[in-house]
């Protein structure tokens, strides 16, 4: 606090005073109604008891994400390498170049995250997008 | 009761507890989720995924910390983390000329009742400041305090109301200047 009180002796004018910075944000009173928080937390609590663990209720839909995920990629390989092996009939036509990928699962700072796929609408690009699960 | 005995009562089982704590500390959640966040629709659900991560972490809570503190850490840090991965996430897409609309995670359109909460002042205002700003100017907490919540020392917690409180009074002359 001394080194904030030094700072508004050196700055002075171009602080904003406590009254301004009151006004300028937002108050408990000026929220007016607070929504109640109890019935989504105890419908979240519900549904981890469904499982019975919280952790294996996530490392499941995790399972599920992956398992989606990979299964796209299956049925892209296995679209993909009959074409690029079929012996006689006519030659194939020039692929585009294909990039497969396979996820079987994504850790930051050795947690398990959660792995998000987009692909445009001319297909022509697939993100792959990982964050941390909260 | 105190706080504290509550969070006692949680763990062995008494939820009835953690709904007394919830709402003691609804509005005071919400005041600086809003602040943080500058939208109360992103607060709402700041608020409701953090009251479920408390009460999964009320184990590690140490009784003889304040837990309005305690929570207040939890909170706001919840708070700056989606901020981050938003920030992210959006310049992650913003790398690539096509842009899948239905990818982009848009900030959801404030409804009619929420447009009294004026956000121009917090919105130029970093995450951080915004929680410095607030927590100095509503709740009296003093730089060691707020170093606290944000998880950085006094000095760095300093730096952070300063800069708030630079930039708000350059917002206010702006303003004035402005008017006819």
């Amino acid at each position: 606090m001394s080194d904030h009180k030094s700072h508004v002796e050196e700055y002075g004018d171009d602080l904003a005073t406590l009254d301004e910075a009151r006004s300028a944000t937002i108050s408990r009173e000026r929220l007016g109604d607070v929504k109640d928080f109890w019935p989504g937390f105890t419908a979240s609590m519900g549904e981890k008891r469904s499982t019975n663990d919280v952790r294996i209720g996530a490392r499941l839909a995790r399972q599920w994400a992956l398992g989606a995920a990979g299964l796209l990629v299956v049925i892209g390989v296995s679209v993909l390498v009959p074409k690029l092996f079929r012996h006689g009939g006519p030659p194939a036509p020039p692929e585009k170049a294909a990039v497969n990928f396979r996820i079987d699962s994504v850790k930051i700072d050795e947690e398990p995250a959660q792995a998000l796929i987009f692909q445009t609408q001319d297909q022509g690009s697939t993100f792959v997008w990982v964050e941390k699960q909260l | 009761m105190t706080d504290s005995e509550l969070v006692r009562e949680c763990l062995v089982g008494k939820m009835e507890s953690y709904r007394e704590l919830m709402d003691r500390y609804r509005d005071h959640a919400m005041a600086i989720a809003v602040n943080i966040l500058a939208n109360r629709e992103d607060a709402e659900d700041a608020c409701q995924e953090a009251f479920l991560k408390a009460y999964r972490s009320l184990g590690r809570f140490d009784a003889n910390r304040s837990y309005k503190n305690w929570f207040y850490a939890l909170l706001s840090n919840h708070c700056l983390d989606l901020i981050r991965k938003r920030t992210r996430f959006k310049g992650f897409l913003g790398r690539f000329r096509y842009e899948d609309p239905a990818a982009v995670v848009a900030p959801p359109a404030s409804s009619a009742s929420f447009e009294e909460l004026d956000f121009r002042y917090l919105r130029p205002l970093t995450p951080k400041e915004r929680t410095a700003l607030f927590l100095w100017s509503q709740e009296g907490y003093s730089t060691a305090e707020i170093a606290t919540i944000l998880g950085c020392s006094p000095n760095t917690a300093g730096v952070h109301l300063h800069r708030a409180r630079v930039k708000l009074r350059t917002l206010l002359k702006e303003t004035k200047n402005v008017r006819p």
